[in-house]
């Protein structure tokens, strides 16, 4: 069909007649729209994310404490009465500062993969 | 743009660099709209629909596997987004009939004949064909894609896709009659 001229030139005139353009500032407003689309997409994979991880939290604590629900409770009483508070405060500070840390780290090296 | 040179771009944005994606909006973007604007009538549905396919695209980016090149996949992406919103908003009645007799020399012959008045009459003609006739036209006649990839595109054969054009140069050469008869009255 490749010899159809007449139909191939009625659609250029038919395409060229009130044609639609492009507004000027296209490519900004797209450009725009994705990144908003891909940090509320970040934002869904950040919050489901949580969510599993809370959901595997829970059950796993559940199922430690189903199991091994008295030894654990022997063995915190005597950490209690055994470990030292700077222990407990050094481990909290190092923590936070891997918490911090990892926040730094990501948004610094924020790629797509 | 060559095959090689879009590769690289995606790799290059793939790799942490979406502002490169600009480059595809402005080489693909008034094509792509030549194509919606011919099946939506209103701009600001155009456009909307315009932004929309490339902000698909771009996320979606990963599934791209370079089987088709990416003006071919972004066609694609346009005309089901264009689909589906002419579903949503009960806009599209596609019926291709099968009960076209139109003597194919008789067809052949209008669609060659390059005098103005014939000229005329064919964009009355395709004026008057459903939304998705219209994206066959553009893709074929206009962008001049092959009948492979317009069968990537609409998602069909290649066997279709070819009894489709057969029938939409039927369907024109009847509507043509059907406006010449209308002139006579």
């Amino acid at each position: 069909m490749k010899q159809d001229e007449a139909l191939r030139k009625a659609t250029q005139g038919w395409l060229t007649k009130s044609g639609v353009r492009l507004p000027s500032n296209f490519t900004f407003r797209v450009m725009q729209q994705i990144q908003a689309e891909e940090l509320r997409h970040e934002r869904c994979r950040r919050r489901k994310e949580l969510l599993v991880m809370l959901v595997v939290g829970v059950f796993s604590l559940c199922m430690m404490l189903w199991l091994l629900g008295a030894e654990l409770k022997a063995m915190l009483l005597k950490l209690m009465t055994e470990t030292q508070v700077s222990v407990v405060v050094l481990t909290s500070l190092a923590t936070v500062f891997f918490c911090l840390l990892d926040t730094y780290l990501s948004r610094k090296f924020k790629t797509r993969l | 743009m060559t095959p090689e040179q879009e590769y690289k771009l995606i790799v290059r944005i793939r790799s942490g660099h979406p502002e490169d994606f600009s480059c595809f909006l402005d080489c693909y973007g008034a094509r792509i709209m030549t194509l919606i604007s011919r099946m939506v009538s209103l701009p600001e549905d155009v456009e909307e629909l315009v932004q929309d396919t490339f902000v698909q695209a771009y996320l979606h980016l990963d599934s791209f596997g370079g089987q088709s090149r990416f003006s071919t996949w972004i066609y694609r992406i346009a005309y089901n987004q264009t689909v589906s919103w002419l579903r949503r908003n009960r806009r599209i009645t596609v019926e291709w009939k099968d009960d076209y007799l139109e003597p194919d020399e008789l067809v052949d012959e209008m669609m060659q004949e390059e005098e103005e008045e014939n000229i005329a009459y064919l964009e009355q003609a395709i004026e008057q064909l459903n939304p998705d006739e219209k994206a066959l036209i553009v893709l074929h006649y206009h962008e001049e894609h092959s009948v492979q990839e317009m069968a990537y595109i609409l998602q069909m054969s290649a066997g279709t896709v070819a009894t489709r054009l057969c029938r939409l140069r039927k369907k024109l050469y009847r509507v043509i009659k059907q406006i010449k008869r209308d002139e006579a009255r």
